[in-house]
């Protein structure tokens, strides 16, 4: 019987740059993603918050990609991912590639998020030009912005999935995971970015907030369920693993539950909503280290494996 | 320059190698080929011979058109090839004698640098084996594996033997790194080899998670490196530097079917011998399409260090891209429940003050 996993697999070295890209990724599609389903399906109340998220998307795109060009080999190449690079302007784009794919999600989303970016700073103050209330345009532009949000969120789970690792390309589950867990950084993020958070606005997030990490939390359970024996290798073999899938699931995923269930534990709404907003954060970003560090163990010093 | 080993041609520096022949122009009549006939590939070894004709060098292959290419080897190594046929690597384990001048070979033609240790200056040891490259690598095209079986517990080490396999990129006909690879530095040439164009790879070492053998690793140069099977060599019609360098004719180079049906004849030799254990590694198409280099070895695959199983990345697409699809449909939902849901609240508790005070 073969072994669970390739025992020739090599570590692709990919260590805090990336984990801070996935991080930095699933919050900035989340962020978007949060804003264009208000857009779409919230109300008046929710314009400020619109506006905020969109000037949050694109700083946070340009730092993701930033981080992600600086990890390469040859950052001064990066372009190669999105053109050919020797029949320039054709683009490069390979479908079956999560990486190549990724790239151009990374450019559409890109480009979605200035749009909104220029039309959020532009219109201080103002009705907005494209995403006023009743906007057909606006409403186009949040919905294809919202998928690529979601898409953004969720292809670095898929790029890890397609490959030869141990724990990465063990469970199939590790998608989905990524995808519950960047959208709710995203609203996360929103939820301590906006100093005047309207109290329907905020929750209509916390509930959103709610459904998407009770769907983590189980996706998480079945993830590490289906890594069988990687997981009992690669996971409960390592110390630091566990302890950062613990911290994903306690600190980044049922102290927010509870505090969004029961506020008054922090002493009301505003502390609550901002202290389980950075707790799904710490998750967020532990759950992203503890799924890198599976085959490649990094730790505080770098890859220890 | 002095030969490796008595009785093998040097091998000169690339440059004096690939002179020789001037290209042949477009509009030139195409040189008279030799046909490949069975049993032209006649291994390695000594050869007091006259050259053989020299290779056309520099004609593109036109779609089509009779391909005015063909390759013979090297006095060494004469061999029958022609551009846009797959050629392939036949590595029989149970010939190799640990000599490394495959790895040496190696170095020399592609200007590959020794792998030094942390130091930076001296050589490192691996103080586990007498093998101390111990893996491939993005400057380590070609490695010499010592599978050593021993029984550790017996102090006089009696009985121990020693296997030898020259490792080396397998060439797969459905390549795990070509799929994956974003920028498409990685491609495959008119011989059926999968080659990475170093000056395209932008060093994103995705190729390095895809590989199912482990074969790539990333260069100081920051981009990935691995064998490319004397691209450079076969082009110019030349047996690549590892088979011609090989002195136990180990490593068979030539036209993947001649190389297959003398695998098959190897092997069938070595059963009929008793030496039952013998197997072909990754001839047949069911592993990977079948590799291009593949290999003769007489124990299990994963004493020699190969998975029994390798499998493509690109198994999970489908699974993954579901699954991530769902995902995206249940946050979609999920989220637009909660935004309306809130919303249709609000206008009911609006709609019953507003009824409340009417009312009133």
């Amino acid at each position: 019987m073969p072994p669970d996993f390739n025992p020739s697999f090599v570590p692709p070295q990919w260590a805090w740059w990336v984990v801070l890209y996935f991080f930095l990724g699933g919050i900035t599609g989340g962020t978007y993603f949060a804003a264009a389903w208000l857009d779409l399906f919230g109300d008046r109340g929710d314009r400020g918050i619109v506006r905020m998220a969109h000037l949050l998307a694109f700083p946070l795109i340009l730092l993701s990609a930033g981080l992600l060009i600086v990890d390469l080999g040859r950052p001064e190449r990066f372009l190669n991912m999105i053109v050919q690079s020797e029949r320039f302007p054709l683009p490069m784009f390979k479908p079956y590639s999560p990486m190549s794919a990724g790239s151009l999600i990374l450019a559409l989303f890109g480009a979605i998020s200035f749009i909104s970016f220029l039309d959020a700073v532009f219109t201080r103050g103002r009705e907005r030009w494209l995403h006023r209330a009743g906007s057909v345009v606006g409403k186009v532009i949040s919905f294809v912005g919202g998928i690529a949000g979601l898409a953004l969120a969720g292809y670095t789970g898929w790029l890890l999935n397609v490959t030869n690792e141990p724990v990465w390309g063990t469970s199939p589950f590790i998608s989905a995971l990524f995808v519950f867990s960047g959208i709710s950084t995203g609203i996360a993020a929103i939820l301590i970015a906006a100093a005047r958070l309207p109290d329907s606005t905020r929750v209509k997030l916390e509930e959103a907030d709610n459904y998407l990490m009770g769907f983590e939390l189980l996706t998480l359970l079945v993830f590490l369920l289906t890594l069988g024996s990687v997981g009992v290798r690669f996971v409960v073999g390592q110390p630091l693993v566990v302890l950062l899938f613990a911290v994903t699931i306690i600190v980044g995923l049922l102290l927010p539950f509870l505090l969004h269930l029961r506020p008054r534990l922090l002493g009301g709404h505003r502390t609550a909503t901002a202290a389980a907003a950075a707790l799904a954060l710490v998750g967020g970003f532990a759950l992203r280290w503890a799924v890198l560090a599976g085959p490649q163990g990094i730790t505080l010093q770098g890859i220890s494996l | 320059m002095s030969s490796l080993f008595p009785g093998l041609p040097p091998l000169e520096p690339r440059a004096a190698q690939l002179q020789p022949t001037p290209p042949t122009l477009p509009n030139q009549p195409a040189p008279v080929t030799k046909e490949p006939t069975p049993g032209a590939v006649t291994g390695t070894g000594p050869s007091s011979q006259p050259l053989p004709p020299q290779p056309q060098v520099g004609t593109a292959p036109v779609p089509g058109q009779p391909v005015p290419f063909t390759g013979t080897g090297t006095p060494a190594s004469p061999v029958t090839f022609k551009r846009g046929e797959p050629v392939g690597f036949f590595t029989d384990a149970t010939l190799c004698i640990g000599c490394k001048a495959c790895e040496v070979a190696c170095k020399e033609w592609n200007q590959l640098p020794a792998e030094l240790g942390k130091d930076g200056q001296t050589l490192p040891m691996s103080g586990q084996s007498y093998d101390n490259t111990l893996h491939l690598s993005g400057t380590t095209y070609r490695h010499v594996a010592f599978v050593e079986n021993f029984d550790l517990s017996d102090p006089n080490r009696v009985g121990g033997q020693w296997s030898m396999m020259s490792d080396v990129c397998k060439h797969c006909v459905q390549a795990g790194c070509l799929e994956v690879c974003p920028t498409g530095a990685i491609m495959r040439t008119e011989f059926d080899t999968v080659y990475i164009q170093q000056d395209i790879c932008n060093g994103c070492r995705y190729c390095v998670t895809a590989c199912p053998f482990g074969v790539i690793e990333m260069t100081e140069q920051g981009v990935a490196g691995k064998c490319t099977f004397c691209y450079d060599r076969l082009q110019s019609g030349l047996t690549p530097a590892c088979a011609q360098a090989c002195p136990t004719a180990s490593i068979s180079f030539g036209p993947i079917d001649q190389i297959q049906q003398r695998a098959d004849a190897r092997l069938a030799s070595l059963h009929q011998e008793g030496r039952t254990k013998a197997q072909l590694y990754g001839r047949d198409p069911s592993m990977l399409g079948g590799l291009n280099a593949f290999f003769l070895i007489e124990d299990s695959p994963e004493k020699y260090g190969l998975p029994v199983a390798p499998q493509l990345p690109s198994r999970n697409n489908l699974p993954s891209g579901l699954l991530g699809l769902a995902a995206a449909v249940l946050t979609g939902l999920a989220s637009m429940l909660a935004f309306r849901k809130h919303r249709v609240e609000t206008v009911a508790a609006e709609g019953e003050e507003g009824g409340a005070a009417h009312a009133s």
